[in-house]
C-alpha cells in the first residue's frame, strides 16, 4: 500500500527531463525492492525508473501478453514464466551485458523453465503461508481452515491471486492445489464464496502490522516486515504451501533493452542484492550475498524455512488450458458475489 | 460555403469515428460470442448491475443532498465571494483521484466504520459532489428573483416558494447534476476497489477483472456493452425531461 501511494507520487512528480533522459518501466510485486534499490539506480546512471504494481501473475500475464505493454523489465514468478517463454513474451537476454549472473548460486542457475537462463534470471524466492496476529490469534493456526474461522470473520486478508486463493481453498476442502479437477475447482469455489475477507490484497503487511488484519494468506517476506510493526508470525500450514520464485525478464517489445540489461545487472551486484533480502525478507539466489545479509535475516526461519517446513510445499505449475478456464471463470464469480 | 462547412464537420466526426465508432464496434464484437452472450445469462451479471445502480442512486441522492444546499448559498452570496467560493469546489480536482481516496481512507480509519459498502458510497460521494454543485449552481444563479419575490407576494411560504417555483425552475441543473455523478459512479472501480479492499465489486471492477486479470476479455466486453446501455438510456431520460422543462 504504501508502495502504491508511492508509485502514485512518483507518477505525479516525473516531468520530461530536460535533457530528455531514458525512462525504464519496471512491473514489481508490492514492496519487493529496497527503498533505495531504485533511487541508487537512478543517481548512478541518471535515467528515470518507473515502477509499476503486479497485484496477481494473472493481471502479469494479462499485461504482458499484449506486446509492448509499455514495461522493459518484469518480475515473473515460476507459475507462468514457463508459459512466457513459449510463447515469446519474454526476450531473449544477452548474458554478455550480465556478467553478475556468475553470482547466482549453482542451484538456481539454469531452472527447469530456463535451462541456460537464455530468458530470465532468478530474482527471489519464498513461501506462501498463513500470516496471524499472536497475541490475538490463539492457539497458533495450523490449517488454512483458519481463514474461515467465523471468530476471525472480517479480520482476515488473502490474496489476490486467483491460484494462490484457490490453493487455499483446494487444501480445505479436500482437494490439492497440484492435482485440479473439475469437481474440485467448484468445491473450492463454493467454499470461497462463504468467505467475507476484510480485503484482496497482496501486501496485507500494513494492515497485519497495525493489527486491523489479525490474520492473513501472505508471502513470508510480507509477514517478516510486518512483525516489525506488530506481534506478526508466519506458518506454513500443516495441508501444505506454495513455494514460488520470481524472476528478473525483459518484456517483449521493451523499449530501453540496454537499459533494462544494465538494470538486471545491477539488481544481480551482491550489494543490492542483500540489501533487498535485508529490508524485504525473501530469501535471495545471489552468493556473494549471503555474506552481506544480516546474521538474524539469514537464521529467520519465516525468510529461509526449515527443511521440514519447504518439503510441505510445492510450485505451482500451470494447469491445463480447461482447468484454467473453470478456474478464473470460478475466480470472477467469487470476486463479483 | 460548403467547404467552410466541411472543415467544421469532418474534425468532429473524425475525431468520434476513431475513438468512439471503432473502439465500440470492438468491443461489441468481442461481446456478441458464446463466452458474451453466456455472460449477458449469468445471473451474477444482474446482481451486479443492481448492486452498482443502487450504491450509485445513494451517491448521487447524498450528492444532490448536499450539494443543492451548497449551489444555492453561494448564488446569493456576491460576486466576488462567488468566484472565491467556486474556486474552492472545484479545488479538490488538483489532486489526482486515488491521491484523495488513499487520504480519505486514512480520514476515515479511526472511526472503524464496519459496513464496507457505506465506505464505498460516502467515498463516492466525496469524489463527485463537485460534478453536483457546478451545474445547479449554474441553474439557481440564472434563476430570476422577480418570480421568487412574485410567489412571496402572492402568500406563498417560504418553503411553499422553495418547492413550488425554485426547484421546478433549478431541473434542469438538478437532471444534469444528477447525470453527472450518476453516470461516472455507476462504472466506477479505482474508489470502490481501494476503499473496500476489493471486497465490494461493481460492474467496473468486474469489467476490470475480465479484462486485466481472468483474461476472458468477451465475458468483460458485454458488461461494458450493459454498462453502455444503462448509460444511454439514463441520457435519453434526461433529454426527454428537457424537452419538458422548455415551457418555462
Amino acid at each position: 500500500m504504501r508502495r502504491s501511494l508511492l508509485a502514485l507520487a512518483l507518477l505525479a512528480g516525473c516531468s520530461p527531463d530536460s535533457k530528455g533522459s531514458l525512462e525504464l518501466h519496471v512491473f514489481n510485486w508490492g514492496d519487493y525492492f529496497a527503498a533505495d534499490t531504485i533511487s541508487n539506480f537512478e543517481k548512478e546512471t541518471g535515467c528515470k525508473v518507473k515502477v509499476d504494481e503486479i497485484t496477481s501473475s494473472e493481471q502479469l500475464r494479462s499485461k504482458l501478453s499484449r506486446p509492448p505493454s509499455g514495461y522493459d523489465v518484469a518480475i515473473v514468478n515460476d507459475e507462468i514464466l514457463p508459459g512466457f517463454i513459449a510463447q515469446g513474451l519474454v526476450e531473449k537476454l544477452d548474458l554478455s551485458k550480465i556478467p553478475n549472473l556468475k553470482n547466482i548460486q549453482a542451484k538456481f542457475r539454469g531452472l527447469s523453465f530456463d535451462p541456460r537462463n537464455e530468458r530470465s534470471v532468478p530474482y527471489m524466492w519464498g513461501t506462501t503461508g498463513l500470516a496471524y496476529n499472536k497475541e490475538k490469534v490463539t492457539p497458533a493456526p495450523d490449517s488454512w481452515a483458519a481463514l474461515w474461522d467465523p471468530k476471525l470473520a472480517g479480520k482476515q486478508t488473502l490474496l489476490g491471486d486467483p491460484r494462490e486463493v484457490f490453493a487455499a481453498a483446494l487444501w480445505v476442502t479436500g482437494g490439492s492445489p497440484t492435482a485440479l479437477t473439475p469437481d474440485a475447482i467448484d468445491k473450492a469455489a463454493a467454499k470461497l464464496k462463504e468467505l467475507k475477507p476484510k480485503a484482496w490484497t497482496s501486501t496485507p503487511k500494513e494492515q497485519l502490522g497495525k493489527g486491523e488484519a489479525l490474520l492473513s494468506q501472505s508471502f513470508n517476506g510480507d509477514a517478516v516486515q510486518a512483525a516489525k510493526d506488530g506481534p506478526v508470525a508466519f506458518v506454513i500450514p500443516k495441508e501444505g504451501g506454495t513455494l514460488w520464485i520470481d524472476n528478473l525478464c525483459i518484456a517483449r517489445g521493451a523499449k530501453n533493452v540496454d537499459l533494462a540489461h544494465r538494470f538486471i545487472d545491477y539488481i544481480l551486484r551482491p550489494e543490492v542484492s542483500a540489501a533487498i533480502t535485508n529490508e524485504v525478507f525473501f530469501a535471495g539466489p545471489n552468493e556473494p550475498a549471503q555474506k552481506l545479509v544480516k546474521k538474524e535475516v539469514l537464521e529467520n526461519p519465516m525468510v529461509y524455512p526449515s527443511e521440514a517446513d519447504l518439503k510441505r510445499c510445492a510450485f505451482l505449475a500451470e494447469p491445463p488450458a480447461d482447468l484454467k478456464k473453470k478456474l478464473l471463470e470460478a475466480w470472477a464469480q467469487v470476486r463479483g458475489q | 460555403m460548403r467547404r467552410r462547412f466541411l472543415a467544421l464537420f469532418l474534425p468532429p466526426t473524425l475525431w468520434l469515428a476513431a475513438f468512439m465508432l471503432v473502439p465500440t464496434a470492438l468491443v461489441a464484437a468481442a461481446a456478441f460470442s458464446p463466452d458474451g452472450f453466456a455472460t449477458l445469462k449469468d445471473p451474477l451479471t444482474l446482481r451486479m448491475l443492481g448492486r452498482s445502480t443502487w450504491i450509485a442512486l445513494a451517491a448521487t441522492a447524498l450528492c444532490l443532498a448536499a450539494g443543492y444546499p451548497v449551489a444555492y448559498f453561494i448564488a446569493g452570496c456576491s460576486p466576488g465571494r462567488r468566484n472565491l467560493l467556486l474556486f474552492l469546489v472545484v479545488l479538490p480536482f488538483w489532486t489526482n483521484l486515488l491521491v484523495r481516496t488513499y487520504a480519505l481512507m486514512f480520514v476515515l480509519r479511526p472511526l472503524e466504520i464496519e459496513s464496507k459498502v457505506s465506505l464505498v458510497v460516502f467515498a463516492l460521494f466525496h469524489g463527485y459532489l463537485p460534478f453536483m454543485v457546478l451545474p445547479l449552481y449554474a441553474s439557481i444563479e440564472k434563476l430570476p428573483r422577480r418570480l421568487l419575490e412574485a410567489s412571496q407576494d402572492l402568500g406563498a411560504s417560504p418553503a411553499a416558494t422553495f418547492w413550488k417555483v425554485t426547484v421546478p425552475l433549478t431541473m434542469p441543473g438538478i437532471a444534469a447534476g444528477c447525470i453527472l455523478v450518476f453516470i461516472p459512479v455507476l462504472g466506477a472501480f479505482a474508489i470502490p476497489e481501494v476503499i473496500s479492499g476489493g471486497t465490494v465489486q461493481l460492474i467496473g471492477n468486474q469489467i476490470d477483472l475480465h479484462f486485466g486479470t481472468t483474461n476472458t476479455p468477451a465475458a468483460g466486453a458485454m458488461l461494458t456493452l450493459v454498462l453502455m446501455a444503462a448509460t444511454l438510456l439514463l441520457t435519453g431520460l434526461y433529454f426527454r425531461s428537457r424537452k419538458t422543462e422548455g415551457l418555462v
